[in-house]
């Protein structure tokens, strides 16, 4: 009993410290729903709870007048039959998008493309966490081994990652404190823009979520126009 | 003493809180600029720290696009040393030390010092960014959290523009010090030195020596002696100073002289220069490349190494030299085994010293040269070393005919968006400098767009039925921004095609694989065309990344008329009469009844109706298909040419069970000349041609004869149809 106070004990005054670094006031841009992804920049997310929207408002930056969905459905997880069903809801986001999305892509003259070939890679990730990094890294090899199609303006990746696989972003982990996130990276192939999606046992949730991402990508490709 | 379990709870705990972060992670964007691993790398001047401000820093004005892999001169192959305060720092999960400096006005921009082991081995920066990181360490202990500081910093970094993403701190144009070689807290006005070396980066053979300057410059009264040592090498490369040190008060240089053994180990090393003097040290880098040794030795080369000539006309090909190892001599040419008639000159007559050049070797063909081809031997002698390369030369006879050139608008002159009589895709003809034009002002520049894309570049010509020669020539040049060296992505092909568009061959297929600085000359002959329309097409492949360009330009297309006549010498050439004893065709079989003459669709013809099946019984066979002839004593030329089709149930792959012997017999019988041996090794779908030059039996009767022998067991058929032999008098 003795040792179960003291384990208990080092795990909270632990987490009090992790927390205390966490709400520094430096720690999270003044934009909300925005967070600092893992090379100090900004990255807009869709919180874990969808009902919270937060206040946004348009403030001019570009936004991408066409938008393509390309799927890639990451991790062996996808493997699984039973979860496989699912992709055919998840390979055609814009289709499905809630009418609020659809009216915001439209009052911003933004026009969604009939979605773009689906990848699959049902490999072993050797990790069961994957940092925003790791997804740029994925993205870089995809498109240095041709196995996705080069991007173009309208393009947007949107990883879909596997039951068992779990996302952090900037330290942030998905399911606690977000449901999706976009970003963008620049290769030798580009500006590429890319929506991750973690895995989440309610259909509707793991999709709303996915279209929510999309969406605000379209309309905030480069996290300067819309928060 | 604390008990044990608890000790090992704790640890526990603690590793449990440990973000994941904090594993080692590396960054991803502009990596390789931000870590000294890029291709521009060698353009950064370690060795002249440049003093600058945030206010000029923030002036720069950005790139657009920004290069992944690439530098901008000046702002990112500069190390600048800046002045300011250090306001904020944080560690982020890409294991960089995100550091914001501020100028008294408030200006900031951001500098970074990554990881060291997120940094190459090669990286020229390495010492230089673990130098800084201890430096930080030693003062500051970096978390996930952005922390204060608010200290004066001396910071000594190499620049570069990152992309805007909202980071902290980050300057209107993007520009940061990335990376951090060096960081001083609190520096004072005292006194201090510097040290370089020059040159930065020096090559090492084994068994050879190079030498380097190493300087040092003392500031602000600095009076110290200065010692000198280095660090980095490779296995079997020893360094020492001359002098050892600097003496008092600091300013001066020494000769820092790298000897290798023989053994050496090979590659590119960073050797660090550390000074050491007054209290300070201070270090520099010199990147060291040791090769391996090699003896004095060249190359030689042809281009092309088939060269086409009608008799009483010169061709030419380019010869080429190239030295390495230290070799140092003039190297003489000389072409030997030149058809009778045929002259060979060089221009020049030899490379001169140290031996590398080119020469011009042209072929000269007398109008009664020896037809055929022959290969020529060319042999390049310098010092104490002899190569040879082989030229393939093909002499024509001209049949005192007339060479034409059928292509229309060969150089695209015209200017015009649609040159015809050239049929071109959108976009094709180019007068642009990024792919300037082989001769004249225009091109044909196919694809070049990173997308998946497909250009053509077409003509339609009909080559005369009394052709001699015909040859097409083109000069291409291929570049591309394709790295790989094994795969083809982006592809050309040369085609023949009917005039329906049917592609009747491919003559060549270029590829990514062939890019090359300049133009190169390619040939290829299209007599077997003689009597047809064709198209020359070329068909531009690029797929969905990274550009290839395929630039065409001064096509030719010089066939050769005869006005001599030909005449056709086998009698009943396709066995169309049909007989079973198919005069004047001799057939003889110990099979019986005689059965070689066929019409069945199990062994269709090449054309007509019949051919002539040989063997395919399964059982010990020999059948002889033979006609006799003359070859006038007028004759320039002779060509004897069969069309063969082999099928076999041999299932062997080296042995050849069952034959056929091509022979010429004089009229009595006796074998004067094999041709050629075919058997169940040869076995193919379809027919092929195959020609003979007979010209050596000019004036004479002679017996055209073909021998079949098959074995015991396991059936192989050879199929003749359309056999001729056509003498030009």
């Amino acid at each position: 009993m003795k040792k179960f106070v003291f384990v208990t004990l080092l795990f909270c005054m632990a987490g009090s410290v992790v927390m205390a670094q966490q709400v520094a006031s430096l720690d999270l841009p003044a934009e909300p729903n925005f967070v600092f992804d893992d090379d100090g920049g900004k990255a807009q997310i869709v919180p874990a709870d969808l009902s919270v929207t937060g206040q946004k408002s348009f403030h001019g930056g570009p936004v991408l007048s066409t938008a393509r969905q390309v799927s890639i459905f990451l991790g062996a997880g996808w493997g699984d039959q039973q979860f496989r069903g699912r992709e055919t809801a998840l390979v055609d986001i814009a289709g499905g998008m809630p009418a609020t999305h659809r009216a915001e892509l439209q009052q911003h003259n933004v026009r969604t493309l009939k979605s773009a070939l689906m990848h699959e890679d049902f490999s072993d990730l050797s990790k069961s966490t994957l940092n925003d990094l790791d997804i740029q890294r994925k993205l870089s090899d995809l498109l240095q081994s041709k196995t996705i199609p080069a991007p173009t303006a309208s393009t947007v990746f949107v990883i879909f990652l596997a039951p068992g696989t779990s996302s952090t972003l900037g330290g942030h982990n998905a399911g606690v404190e977000y449901a999706a996130y976009h970003n963008f990276v620049n290769l030798e192939a580009g500006e590429i823009h890319y929506v991750v999606v973690p895995f989440h046992n309610d259909a509707t949730h793991h999709t709303a979520a996915a279209a929510r991402a999309f969406a605000e990508t379209a309309l905030n490709p480069n996290g300067q126009g819309w928060f | 003493m604390r008990s044990p379990r608890r000790i090992w709870l704790l640890l526990v705990a603690t590793v449990l809180t440990i973000p994941s972060s904090l594993l080692a992670q590396c960054g991803v964007e502009r990596w390789s600029v931000k870590t000294g691993t890029d291709a521009d790398v060698s353009k950064v001047n370690l060795n002249a720290p440049t003093n600058t401000t945030i206010t000029a820093m923030r002036a720069f004005t950005a790139p657009s696009p920004i290069p992944a892999n690439n530098r901008i001169t000046g702002p990112e192959t500069t190390l600048w040393v800046i002045n300011a305060t250090l306001t904020l720092f944080k560690l982020e999960s890409d294991s960089d030390y995100h550091l914001v400096i501020q100028d008294a006005s408030g200006n900031t921009m951001i500098t970074e010092i990554p990881s060291p082991s997120c940094v190459g081995a090669g990286s020229p920066f390495l010492p230089g960014i673990t130098n800084a990181r201890a430096e930080f360490n030693a003062r500051f202990s970096a978390t996930t959290s952005f922390q204060t500081a608010n200290i004066p910093v001396k910071v000594t970094g190499v620049g570069m523009f990152d992309f805007l993403h909202g980071q902290t701190g980050v300057a209107p144009n993007g520009i940061e010090l990335h990376a951090v070689l060096d960081i001083v807290f609190n520096p004072g006005t005292g006194s201090d030195f510097s040290v370089s070396a020059a040159p930065t980066s020096l090559s090492l053979t084994q068994g050879g020596t190079a030498s380097d300057t190493i300087s040092t410059t003392g500031s602000g009264g600095f009076n110290s002696s200065v010692s000198l040592s280095v660090t980095g090498l490779p296995a079997g490369v020893t360094a020492s100073f001359s002098p050892t040190s600097i003496a008092a008060p600091g300013t001066g240089s020494s000769t820092l002289k790298f000897t290798a053994s023989s053994t050496a180990t090979t590659g590119t090393f960073n050797a660090t220069v550390t000074a050491t003097g007054g209290g300070l040290t201070h270090t520099t880098t010199v990147v060291v490349t040791v090769s391996a040794a090699t003896a004095p030795n060249f190359t030689l080369a042809a281009s092309p190494t088939s060269v086409s000539i009608v008799q009483g006309t010169s061709g030419s090909s380019s010869i080429s030299t190239t030295v390495s190892g230290g070799f140092n001599s003039s190297v003489s040419l000389s072409a030997s085994g030149l058809p009778a008639g045929v002259t060979a000159s060089f221009s020049p007559t030899s490379i001169a010293a140290p031996g590398s050049g080119t020469s011009t070797l042209t072929f000269t063909a007398s109008a009664t040269a020896t037809t055929g081809t022959a290969t020529v031997t060319i042999t390049a002698t310098g010092g104490t070393v002899t190569h040879t390369a082989s030229v393939a030369l093909t002499v024509t006879a001209t049949g005192g005919g007339t060479s034409t050139q059928l292509l229309g608008n060969p150089g695209f002159e015209n200017g015009s968006t649609a040159p015809s009589p050239w049929v071109v895709s959108t976009g094709v003809i180019n007068n642009s400098t990024s792919e300037p034009a082989h001769g004249g002002t225009w091109d044909a520049w196919l694809d070049g767009f990173g997308s998946a894309h497909t250009d053509t570049v077409m003509q339609q010509v009909t080559i005369p039925a009394n052709a001699t020669a015909a040859t097409l020539t083109f000069w291409l040049h291929v570049d591309t921004a394709e790295t790989t060296t094994t795969t083809a992505f982006d592809t050309l092909a040369v085609q023949v095609r009917n005039s329906a568009g049917t592609v009747l061959s491919t003559l060549a297929t270029f590829s990514n694989l062939n890019h090359a600085t300049g133009y190169q000359q390619k040939s290829f002959n299209l007599l077997s065309f003689a009597g047809q329309t064709i198209q020359i097409n070329f068909a531009g492949t690029e797929d969905a990344s990274l550009q290839t360009s395929f630039v065409l330009d001064d096509f030719a297309l010089n066939v050769t008329t005869s006005t001599t006549a030909t005449t056709e010498l086998i009698g009943n050439p396709g066995f169309e009469n049909g007989a079973t004893t198919p005069a004047p065709w001799v057939l003889t079989s110990t099979h019986t009844p005689l059965s070689i003459i066929n019409n069945s669709a199990t062994e269709p013809p090449h054309a007509g109706t019949f051919d002539a099946w040989m063997l395919g019984w399964g059982v010990a066979t020999t059948d002889t298909v033979m006609q006799q002839v003359t070859i006038p004593a007028t004759a320039t030329a002779a060509s004897f040419s069969f069309w063969l089709h082999v099928d076999t149930a041999e299932t062997s792959t080296t042995t050849a069970f069952d034959t056929l012997q091509v022979q010429i017999r004089n009229s009595s019988g006796t074998v004067l000349q094999t041709l050629g041996t075919f058997s169940n090794l040869d076995h193919n779908t379809g027919y092929l041609q195959h020609t003979f030059n007979l010209a050596s039996f000019v004036g004479q009767t002679i017996q055209v004869m073909f021998v079949g022998q098959e074995d015991s067991s396991l059936k192989t058929s050879f199929v003749l149809d359309d056999i001729s032999l056509k003498v030009t008098q």
